[in-house]
């Protein structure tokens, strides 16, 4: 299962995508550095959890795919468990805590974003570049299209996999380096398929009169309204909350 | 009208290899079809994408209604409307409905003006229903409506479909051709359909034969049938070499 996005109709889905992008990046900083100890990280992990089921997100693709990450959390979780010298266990679960909050709130993101938000997203987030000297419309369509792509990316290495596989390579197996290198082999053909196809999409994209530097009118509008600042102050204050609790 | 006076052109990237266009000039005209065929790498995708302005001639020039492709890019990509092979790698929108918006977001149309314009060429592709559905959803026929209807939201004068119809099944390839047909005669454009399949030479015009980045042939269906062309070069449909058969054994 691919984490991708499904349309439903939700407070979640329509908050404004700059809200949720802003959102989404102030969930991963308060789980990368706010947030500390399980209990802290256990909440706001809950919290996140209890407000994408009443958004109806649907979490079991971000769930199935914590498995492709399980070797990340089972190293982290060692590393971190023995900083101390002894087993800490504790130590050991908010490490992966912290992992995991992101992950999901990444994916969640991912989830609830469509193709034409996830565009206006970069666009404008990339739009204060423009005043240092910087081609932010262009960074934008490189986003955009790495984004667009990534699924793509993840079903193809998982097709590849099965492929090698069913010709008698030991792909599931080994930990450590050896892991990295028998994933090596896959990584090649994947990214230079990729390639090639981000270059058709932005040929295609050319070809329909997508320029970056001309301007554009919008099939939808995205205005910021009271109820995405209420969602932001929202998310803001839960995250306060918890540095205080 | 297209024209081509004189053009040439070599990929940068890829200097060592044989293939380049050598001052080849030919034109089209509107409200036919022509079929652009050749093996493989003998540069029908090249010359699809010279005509659309995605890449430009080294030297010798290319009109396309009255616009020099290399002067005006914008005009050209609205005049020229391109269809690539793989659907997947040119849907950019989400949903049914922000794909077909995205060529009218680019033409600066109006908000408000869009959704009238989707409805009407959704109906027109008989893909009305599946307006609001994710596009990883469709089927591969339904995904090449898709393509069709963005492109001709915009009102191209040119349509270029590459090798539409190689993973149609034999019956979506009769309704394909049915549908150019009806384009052709509603919407006064004109249409190249590059193919590798025999089958579809009889629906052509007119047919251009390359080679190498060379034009070899052009003419009617019916000529190229007598034409003797060398054996290699294309493979004519069976029906033809049946009938080639027939007319030595009565002779
Ligand atoms: N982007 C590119 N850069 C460099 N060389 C290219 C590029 N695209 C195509 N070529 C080369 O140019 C030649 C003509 O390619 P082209 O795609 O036009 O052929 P084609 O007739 O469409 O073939 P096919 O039937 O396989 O689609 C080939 O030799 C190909 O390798
Ligand atoms: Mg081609």
């Amino acid at each position: 299962m691919l984490i991708t996005f499904s349309p439903k109709e939700s407070f979640l889905y329509s908050i404004n995508p700059v809200i949720k992008g802003l959102i989404t990046l102030f969930l991963i900083i308060a789980f990368s550095v706010i947030a500390s100890g399980p209990v802290e990280l256990g909440i706001l992990l809950a919290t996140v959890v209890i407000f994408s089921l009443l958004g109806r997100v649907d979490l079991l693709p971000i769930i199935f795919s914590l498995r492709k990450i399980f070797f990340l959390l089972f190293i982290v979780g060692l590393i971190q468990g023995f900083s101390q010298g002894e087993f800490d266990f504790l130590l050991a679960l908010e490490a992966i805590l912290r992992i995991v909050g992101v992950f999901f709130s990444a994916g969640i993101f991912v989830t609830i974003s469509s193709q034409t938000e996830l565009m206006y997203f970069w666009e404008q987030t990339f739009r204060p570049l423009a005043l240092f000297g910087l081609p932010a419309r262009e960074l934008a369509l490189v986003m955009v299209i790495a984004v667009r792509f990534l699924p793509v990316i993840l079903s193809e290495i998982d097709r590849i996999r099965i492929a090698q596989m069913a010709r008698g390579a030991k792909l599931s197996g080994g930990f450590g380096l050896s892991a990295v290198k028998s994933l090596l082999p896959l990584m090649i053909p994947t990214l230079s398929l990729a390639i090639v196809r981000a270059g058709d999409l932005a040929l295609a994209m050319e070809a329909r009169g997508y320029c970056v530097s001309r301007s554009r009118t919008r099939f939808r509008h995205y205005r910021v309204e009271f109820i995405d600042l209420l969602g932001l102050l929202l998310c803001l204050g839960i995250i306060f909350a918890l540095m205080k609790f | 009208m297209i024209l081509f006076d004189r053009v040439s052109f070599r990929y940068k990237s890829n200097e060592e290899t044989s293939f380049a266009i050598r001052e080849v000039s030919f034109s089209c005209r509107q409200n036919l079809i022509h079929g652009f065929i050749g093996g493989n790498g003998s540069g029908k995708s090249t010359y699809a994408r010279l005509i659309a302005g995605l890449l430009h001639p080294e030297a010798g020039k290319i009109e396309v209604c009255g616009l020099d492709t290399s002067a005006e890019d914008a005009q050209i990509h609205r005049k020229v409307g391109i269809i690539f092979q793989n659907p997947d790698n040119q849907i950019v929108g989400t949903t049914v409905e922000e794909d077909i918006a995205f060529g009218l977001e680019n033409l600066a149309i109006p908000t408000n003006d869009m959704p009238e314009k989707i409805q009407q060429i959704a109906e027109e592709m008989g893909i009305e229903n599946l307006l609001k559905k994710p596009v990883h959803h469709l089927s591969g026929g339904q995904k090449q409506l898709l393509c069709i209807a963005s492109v001709l939201v915009m009102q191209p004068e040119w349509l270029i479909f590459d090798e539409p119809t190689s993973h149609l099944d034999p019956w979506s390839r009769r309704n394909f051709w049915k549908m150019l047909e009806i384009l052709k005669q509603q919407r006064q454009v004109g249409i190249i359909v590059i193919s590798q399949v025999s089958d579809d030479f009889e629906n052509f015009d007119s047919i251009r034969l390359f080679a190498d980045g060379d034009l070899v042939f052009t003419g009617s269906p019916e000529e190229l049938k007598v034409a003797n062309m060398a054996d290699g070069l294309i493979h004519l449909p069976e029906k033809w070499q049946f009938e080639k058969l027939r007319e030595a054994e009565n002779a």
